[in-house]
């Protein structure tokens, strides 16, 4: 198992290199040129617009890479415009397609009076009570709802298939997602690379199982 | 959303860190990397570095010493202010390793350059800073010149506040110049402003916090999201836990590490 990163223009690569470096994991760039192998996993993190986003994955070949990895059973970690774009498409950038991994799409953060967009800062997980499809492989253990995650971002994840959403902040119109999952594909809304010990532990968890 | 508590890191002469008094360095206290070390140890929830050398100057550039240790030490979101002055130098602060770039002399004199560097690095990533005082007498808080220490008579703080919110910055930091290692306690007669203004972005506070009371006192407001001190963490007993842990007996939702 190695882990591949995409290395975004525009991205805070180095929050990310800085855990895999700290937590002892090699890791290798993802490039267009070589295919990862199926027992990889393919990190996606991510800053910027949808479209700059998707624009590079289409423009370095990484994105059927990402979809054939994905599509065998392969693991993909998205971080904020990571998580974003493994979903069909965002309201940010109306007609841009996404990865499409996860059925759903990313729409703008409802405003209200006691909740400022963008949500920078650190927030609290809410985590379902249970997860009724089996289609869903990843489980966030209930020890991280007693720690907050460092999140910035203007737009969140809307799923189709509510079993989806494995993770939740609160806002005012109800509960939002914070962490997505399907099958071997699991997103990050909030920044675990930036929430200092318990996001260390976090990705762990994940990269471990 | 949690509140937060950020120590601000001023840089002068390279990597020396210095406390500052009404806006101005005044005592170095360490080294960076020891700053950066102690400070994620102790759990904030952010960081600040307001780079001195560079300030109000418009040819941005970090050191590789600067950059390497940020990328070594820190684990949590880190902010720059300092020289920043277009989407570029903002672009190459973000790339190098920070989650967020503050502008304060290039935004006064044009304020287009805020809605430039937030279409390139998005407006959560993009901070305005604002040193302001009063004049003599007067109870209008008003936008200070570090470069020619000049009272903007005619930029009163609201307005331009109003006008960093409106060109795209996406969180807004007031800092209190008379107030700036005072640890006398923050401008609190700001918040009824603040609160009426109903400012639709983050706002933060700077400026004479020196007790865990100072930070409860602002971050009791809907309309205050952190405080940013230097100071009382080299001065004083208090540590992020300590302030913390008074902010919560008050009701106040902080962060759980």
């Amino acid at each position: 198992m190695a882990i591949q990163v995409v290395n975004f223009p525009f991205c805070n690569f180095y929050s990310l290199e800085r855990y895999l470096r700290v937590s002892s994991h090699a890791f290798h760039v993802l490039t267009g040129a070589e295919s990862p192998s199926i027992s990889d996993i393919i990190m996606l993190p991510g800053v910027g617009t949808f479209q700059q986003g998707m624009d590079y994955l289409l423009e370095t070949g990484l994105a059927p890479m990402i979809l054939k990895h994905a599509s065998a059973g392969g693991r993909v970690i998205g971080i904020c415009l990571g998580m974003q774009m493994l979903l069909n498409s965002s309201s940010e950038s109306s007609g841009v397609e996404g990865l499409g991994l996860i059925p759903g799409v990313c729409e703008r953060i409802p405003l209200a009076p006691s909740f400022s967009v963008p949500h920078i800062g650190w927030n609290s997980l809410v985590l379902p009570e249970f997860l009724h499809s089996s289609a869903v492989q990843h489980r966030i253990p209930s020890v991280f709802s007693c720690s907050d995650f460092y999140f910035v971002h203007s737009y969140f994840a809307k799923p189709s298939i509510a079993d989806s959403t494995i993770a939740s902040f609160e806002h005012p119109s109800g509960h939002l997602a914070a962490a997505i999952g399907l099958g071997s594909v699991i997103g990050f809304q909030f920044h675990p690379e930036k929430s200092g010990s318990a996001g260390y532990a976090l990705l762990n968890h994940v990269l471990g199982r | 959303m949690k509140k937060r508590i950020i120590p601000s890191i001023l840089l002068r002469g390279g990597t020396n860190v210095s406390l500052s008094q009404h806006f101005t360095p005044w005592r170095t206290v360490g080294a960076l990397a020891q700053q950066l070390r102690l400070h994620v140890r102790r759990n904030c929830d952010e960081l600040l570095i307001i780079n001195t050398d560079l300030a109000g100057s418009s040819c941005f550039s970090c050191s590789q010493r600067l950059l390497s240790l940020v990328r070594q030490e820190v684990d949590i979101p880190i902010a720059y202010a300092g020289g920043i002055s277009s989407a570029e130098d903002a672009a190459s602060c973000i790339n190098a390793g920070f989650d967020k770039v503050y502008l304060t002399s290039a935004f006064i004199d044009n304020a287009s350059v805020v809605s430039a560097v937030a279409s390139v690095i998005g407006s959560q990533s993009t901070g305005v800073c604002l040193p302001y005082r009063r004049s003599v007498g007067s109870d209008v808080p008003l936008f200070w010149d570090f470069r020619s220490d000049e009272l903007r008579q005619d930029l009163t703080l609201l307005e331009v506040l109003r006008a960093a919110v409106a060109s795209g910055a996406g969180e807004v930091l007031l800092y209190s110049v008379d107030r700036d290692g005072s640890l006398q306690g923050l401008d609190v007669s700001l918040l009824n402003l603040l609160e009426k203004s109903r400012i639709s972005v983050p706002v933060l506070m700077a400026g004479g916090a020196g007790a865990s009371e100072h930070f409860s006192a602002a971050l009791m407001s809907p309309a205050v999201q952190g405080v940013v001190a230097g100071s009382i963490f080299a001065l004083t007993q208090e540590t992020p836990a300590t302030i913390r842990s008074h902010c919560e007996s008050m009701g106040i939702a902080m962060r759980r590490p």
